[in-house]
C-alpha cells in the first residue's frame, strides 16, 4: 500500500444507474406512508433486487417530518445512503431543504398542486396531480392522506419499470390480504401508474429490470427476527416497558408466542408476556422467573438500561440466569430516541455497581438477531448470569433482507442445574466450585430434595451461600466470579475473521456497521487499498482477536458513538498492543454510511502513514 | 451604582406562548389544556420568570416546550422529584408538574406519591388519557380491565388505578378533576390550583385521538355529558343531569345516584364540602364513573413541605442561637499536621 494510491481520491461508488440507486420519500408522520413504502420494497425485492429499507422519523405520533429510504444495488449493498438521487418531496415543509441533498440531473417527484414550490431546475422533475387522482375517484376524509400516498407509489412505480402486478402483489402482503383494502389503494394506484405513462416524458436514467438476487431470502426487522428466535429459544416469561426502538420487539413477541405457544389440548397460553410499571420491575420479574428456571427475557433501551443496573449487580452477583436485549438509541438521557447508534457498549458491559463484568452479544444482521435470541438463553444459563444483546434501532426497526432461519439443531443448553436425584447422588452446596471453572450447580425452587433449597442473596455470602462478612469469604466468590466470567470466554461466538496474509491494515467492528463496512472494503479494495476485517460477535473477547491485531500494524475500530467504546475496552484487554488500535468512531444518530468511512479510513491512515514515515527517517 | 427598577410589565396569553411550533396530533386534548394554561397564567400575578414547568417522559411532557417560561423536559417518572427539590430550593417560584397517566402513575407513581404526602408546593397537573402514546398504543395503569391494545391483545387484566383516589391516599391537600373539553371548567380549575399553598393534584380527562380517542365521548358530547358530570360546588348539594334532576345520596357507605322528586328533593342529597379534613366524602366521590365527580374534591390548609422544613430551622435557631462554624469544628478531635 503506497501513499499515492491513496491519494487517487475516487470515493463515488459503483455509479450504474439500472438497479442501482437510492429513493428518499419524504412525507409527515403518521400519513400513513408506511404502507406505500414499505410495497414499494417489497415490490423491488419480489422482483429479484437486493434493497434496503431505512425509516428516519420523529420522536412524535403526528405531524413532524419523516423519511423513508430505500436503496437498490445488484451488488447486495444496500446499506445506508445518505445521498439519494430519487426524491419523493411530499411534505411541503421540508421541500426545499429536501431538494438541496439533491445532485444535478437527480430527480424530484413532487405534487403539482403545491402553490408555492420552487423547483431546481438542474433536476428532473415529476410534477403530480395528486388531488385530481383523490378528486376522480371520490376520496374524501380521513382516508385522503393516506391514500394520497398511493400516488406517488403509482408514480414511481411507472418511472422505474416495476409492473402493475409486482405492485399489487406487496401491497397485498402489506395488507394481510385483505381485499378491500388492497382494491381501493389499487384504484389509486393504477390511475396514477397509467396517467404516468400518458403524460410524462421520462428523461433520467434510473430504472429497474428484474434480476434473480432475491431468491430464498425474505425482508424482517431485527426486532421480529430476535422475536423468533427468543420463542425458539425457549422464553416463557417476558416483562418490559414500553419504550421506542424496543417495543416493537415485544409485540412481535406478544404475536408469534400467541400463536405458537397454546396448550394444544386446552388452547392455554403456556407463556406469559407483563407490562410492568417500570423497567426496574421488568428486570425484577425477569430475574424472579430466572431464578425459578424459566428462560425468561426484557427488552429495552438506554435509559431502560439505566433503570435496570441495580438489578443487573444483582443478577451478576446472586448469578441468576436472565436475557436482556438493549435496542439501542441515541443517549445520554432521553437524547435522540428515534436515531440509531452503538452507545452502550461500554456501559452494558459494566453494568451493575461495584466489580462488575457482564456477557454482551452483538448481532450484525437478520440471521444473528434470531440466532442469538436462542443462544442468549443458552449462555445465560450455562454461566448463571445475565446475558446482554446489543441490537440497536437500525437492527431492530428497519426491514433487512436475510435467509430464512435455521432451526435450532441442538437441544438447549441448560447448564449446571441438579435435580432431587443429583442432589442425593452427588450432593448439594450453592457456590461451591466442584468443576473448577468458576460455574456452580444450582437447583431451582420446586427440587424435593431436603438439601436442594438455599437462600439466595445479594449481601455477601460464603460459598454455602450463608451470610458472610468475613474477608476472605469476599474476596473467594469475587475471585470465583472472575474466573467464571474468564470461563465464558469459551462459551461466547467466535469472531468472523476475513484475513489475507497479504495486508497489514484491518478493520475491527461489531453490529449494525457490517453493510457499510462491506460495501467500503468493497470500494477500497477496486483502488487498490486491501483490509483484513474481524467482526466481533461478543464481549468477553478471547484470544482470536488478540491473535488478529497482532499480525496487523494497524487495526481501525469502526463505530457509532463518540468515544470510541468498544475501542477502549480492547485497548483495556490488550494494552501490549493498544497503540495499534485506531478509533474510528462516528455519531450522528444514522446508520454507519460507506463514503463516511471510505473518506474518514483514507484521511486517518494516510495521517498514520506519513507519521510512521517520520519515525523512520 | 444607582438602582434601576421596572415596573412589573401587565403580562398576557402571548407571552406565554413559546417560539416553538406546537406538534401534537390534530384533535389531540392536549391543545385546549395548553391554550387555558396561557390564558390563565398572566391573572395569576406570577411573574414570567417565577414560573418553572417540570415534565417526564410522554406526549403530555412535550407541554413545558410550548410555554415561554423556565422549565426542564427531564426523565421518565421523575418530574415530581426534580420539582420537589427546586420547590424546597426556592419557595418563591411557582412550579407545575405535567405529567400523564403512564408517567406520572406507572413509571413515576412512587415519586407522585411522596410529593403530594410531603405537600410540596407544586402544581402537579395529571393528563389522563388511559393509554399510552407515544410509545403507540399500549394499555396503561388508568386502562380499564379488557382494553384490548397491542400490548394486551387479549385485553388488559390489570385492575386500573383511579388517580383522585390516589392522592387522596396519599393526603393531598388539593385535589381537583376536570376535562379538556370544557375550557372553562378547566380553567376555574387551573386557577384554584394555582392559588393553593401545597401540593395542587388535577387530574384532566384527556383525548387521545389516536390510540383512544372514544375513551372520554360520552363526557364530550353535549347529549350526554350532563348525565357524565356531576360538577361539585362547595357547600351545594350534588345535583346532576341534563334537566338537573339527579342528585347523589349517601346509602349506608355507598353512593346512590337518585332522580329527584317522588318524595326525593334537594335536602336528601350529599353536600358537597371540600374542606373536610377526612377524606371520606371524596373518595366515595371519586370512585364515582358515571356521573364522574369534577371540580374541587378537596382543598385542605396544611402546612407545605417547606414550611414545615424552615420552621424547623428557625426552632433550632431560636433554641441554640445562631451557628457558629468554629465551635463546631472544635468539637472533635483535631488533628495537627506538623
Amino acid at each position: 500500500m503506497t501513499l499515492e494510491r491513496i491519494d487517487q481520491n475516487t470515493t463515488a461508488l459503483v455509479e450504474d444507474k439500472l438497479n442501482n440507486f437510492s429513493i428518499v420519500i419524504a412525507t409527515a408522520n403518521g400519513t400513513g406512508s408506511q404502507t406505500a413504502n414499505l410495497t414499494l420494497l417489497r415490490a423491488l425485492f419480489k422482483m429479484g433486487l437486493p434493497v434496503g429499507g431505512k425509516n428516519v422519523f420523529p420522536s412524535n405520533i403526528q405531524g413532524l417530518p419523516t423519511w423513508y429510504h430505500i436503496r437498490v444495488n445488484e451488488q447486495g449493498f444496500v446499506g445506508y445512503n445518505p445521498q439519494p438521487q430519487i426524491l419523493v418531496a411530499f411534505n411541503e415543509e421540508t421541500a426545499r431543504e429536501d431538494m438541496t441533498g439533491l445532485s444535478p440531473g437527480n430527480v424530484c417527484v413532487y405534487p403539482s398542486d403545491w402553490r408555492n414550490v420552487s423547483l431546481r431546475d438542474d433536476l428532473v422533475n415529476y410534477g403530480m396531480p395528486v388531488n385530481q387522482f383523490l378528486k376522480e375517484a371520490g376520496i374524501r376524509g380521513k382516508i385522503r392522506d393516506y391514500m394520497a400516498n398511493m400516488v406517488y407509489l403509482g408514480v414511481l412505480a411507472q418511472l422505474l419499470g416495476i409492473p402493475q402486478d409486482t405492485i399489487q402483489e406487496a401491497l397485498d402482503y402489506q395488507f394481510g390480504g385483505r381485499k378491500k383494502l388492497v382494491d381501493s389503494n389499487m384504484v389509486i394506484f393504477a390511475s396514477a401508474y397509467e396517467w404516468t405513462a400518458d403524460n410524462l416524458e421520462k428523461c433520467d436514467p434510473f430504472r429497474v429490470e428484474p434480476r434473480n438476487l432475491t431468491a430464498d431470502q425474505l425482508l424482517i426487522t431485527g426486532n421480529e427476527a430476535a422475536a423468533l428466535g427468543s420463542v425458539f429459544g425457549g422464553v416463557t416469561l417476558a416483562s418490559w416497558y414500553p419504550i421506542t426502538p424496543s417495543t416493537s420487539l415485544v409485540e412481535a413477541l406478544n404475536d408469534f408466542l400467541s400463536e405458537m405457544r397454546r396448550d394444544p389440548d386446552s388452547g392455554e397460553a403456556t407463556y406469559a408476556v407483563i407490562q410492568a410499571e417500570d423497567e426496574i420491575a421488568a428486570a425484577g420479574m425477569v430475574m424472579g422467573a430466572g431464578f425459578a428456571g424459566a428462560r425468561a427475557m426484557t427488552a429495552t433501551s438506554g435509559p431502560g438500561i439505566s433503570l435496570m443496573s441495580e438489578f443487573a449487580g444483582l443478577g451478576y452477583f446472586a448469578e441468576i440466569p436472565s436475557v436482556i436485549w438493549d435496542v439501542q438509541r441515541v443517549g445520554p438521557s432521553t437524547g435522540l430516541p428515534t436515531r440509531t447508534s452503538q452507545g452502550d457498549v461500554l456501559f452494558a458491559y459494566y453494568l451493575g455497581h461495584g466489580d462488575t463484568k457482564n456477557v454482551l452479544l452483538f448481532p450484525a444482521n437478520m440471521t444473528e438477531c434470531f440466532d442469538f435470541g436462542v443462544l442468549a438463553f443458552d449462555l445465560a444459563e450455562q454461566i448463571q448470569t445475565p446475558v446482554f444483546v446489543l441490537s440497536d434501532l437500525d437492527l431492530g426497526m428497519n426491514t433487512w433482507m436475510t435467509p430464512p432461519f435455521e432451526y435450532p439443531t441442538e437441544p438447549m443448553k441448560r447448564g449446571k442445574v441438579l435435580t432431587a436425584a443429583d442432589v442425593e447422588e452427588k450432593g448439594f452446596h450453592r457456590y461451591v466450585d466442584v468443576d473448577g471453572d468458576g460455574i456452580t450447580y444450582r437447583t431451582l425452587p420446586g427440587n424435593s430434595h431436603p438439601l436442594a433449597a438455599y437462600f439466595n442473596r445479594g449481601t455477601g455470602h460464603n460459598r454455602f451461600a450463608v451470610y458472610s462478612e468475613k474477608a476472605d469469604d469476599w474476596e473467594e466468590n469475587m475471585s470465583r466470579l472472575n474466573q467464571k466470567f474468564e470461563s465464558a470466554r469459551q462459551f461466547m461466538p467466535a469472531a468472523i475473521v476475513d484475513y489475507d496474509l497479504e495486508n497489514e491494515v484491518a478493520i475491527i467492528a461489531y453490529g449494525s456497521t457490517l453493510p457499510a463496512i462491506e460495501e467500503a472494503r468493497y470500494q477500497l479494495a477496486a483502488e487498490g487499498m486491501h483490509l483484513n476485517f474481524l467482526r466481533i460477535r461478543a464481549l468477553p473477547i478471547n484470544d482470536t482477536i488478540k491473535d488478529f491485531v497482532a499480525r496487523h500494524q494497524r487495526v481501525y475500530v469502526v463505530e457509532l458513538n463518540r468515544d470510541g467504546q468498544m475501542h477502549q475496552i480492547l485497548a483495556s484487554e490488550m494494552p501490549e498492543l493498544a497503540t495499534r488500535l485506531i478509533s474510528l468512531a462516528h455519531l450522528d444518530g444514522m446508520p454507519l454510511d460507506a463514503n463516511w468511512l471510505i473518506t474518514k479510513f483514507k484521511a486517518v491512515e494516510s495521517r498514520n502513514l506519513q507519521s510512521a514515515t517520520h519515525y523512520q527517517g | 451604582m444607582s438602582q434601576i427598577t421596572l415596573d412589573p410589565p401587565t403580562l398576557t396569553r402571548k407571552d406565554f406562548v413559546s417560539d416553538q411550533e406546537v406538534r401534537w396530533c390534530p384533535g389531540c386534548g392536549d391543545y385546549a389544556i395548553l391554550a387555558q394554561m396561557q390564558r390563565v397564567l398572566p391573572d395569576l400575578g406570577i411573574k414570567r420568570e417565577d414560573i418553572v414547568f417540570i415534565s417526564g417522559i410522554g406526549c403530555s411532557s412535550r407541554f413545558p416546550y410550548y410555554m415561554n417560561s423556565y422549565g426542564i423536559h427531564s426523565i421518565h417518572g421523575r418530574a415530581p422529584t426534580l420539582a420537589s427539590g427546586l420547590a424546597v430550593a426556592n419557595p418563591e417560584l411557582s412550579v407545575w408538574v405535567i405529567t400523564g397517566d403512564g408517567d406520572g402513575l406507572s413509571i413515576g407513581g412512587n415519586h407522585l406519591v411522596h410529593a403530594m404526602r410531603r405537600n410540596v408546593n407544586l402544581n402537579i397537573i395529571l393528563f389522563n388519557n388511559r393509554v399510552y402514546g407515544l410509545t403507540k398504543g399500549q394499555y396503561s395503569p388508568t386502562s380499564r380491565i379488557g382494553m384490548r391494545t397491542k400490548s394486551s391483545p387479549m385485553g388488559s387484566i390489570d385492575r386500573p388505578l383511579e388517580p383522585i383516589s390516589l392522592a387522596l391516599s396519599a393526603e393531598a391537600s388539593f385535589v381537583a378533576r376536570t376535562i379538556d373539553s370544557n375550557p372553562k371548567h378547566l380553567a376555574e380549575i387551573l386557577k384554584n390550583a394555582a392559588a393553593h399553598r401545597g401540593t395542587s393534584f388535577v387530574e384532566i380527562f384527556q383525548n387521545c385521538i389516536i390510540f383512544n380517542g372514544k375513551e372520554w365521548d360520552s363526557y364530550g358530547n353535549r347529549k350526554t355529558r350532563d348525565d357524565h358530570m356531576l360538577f361539585l360546588e362547595d357547600g351545594q348539594p350534588m345535583v346532576f343531569g341534563i334537566d338537573d334532576d339527579k342528585g347523589i345520596r349517601l346509602n349506608g357507605l355507598e353512593a346512590e345516584i337518585v332522580t329527584l322528586g317522588n318524595g326525593i328533593s334537594e335536602s336528601d342529597l350529599l353536600v358537597h364540602d371540600a374542606t373536610s379534613e377526612s377524606t371520606a366524602l371524596a373518595y366515595i366521590l371519586s370512585n364515582l364513573e358515571q356521573p364522574a365527580a369534577m371540580g374541587v374534591l378537596r382543598q385542605i390548609q396544611r402546612p407545605t413541605y417547606e414550611d414545615a422544613l424552615f420552621t424547623q430551622v428557625a426552632m433550632a435557631r431560636a433554641e441554640k442561637g445562631p451557628g457558629d462554624l468554629n465551635s463546631l469544628y472544635r468539637q472533635t478531635d483535631l488533628w495537627d499536621v506538623k
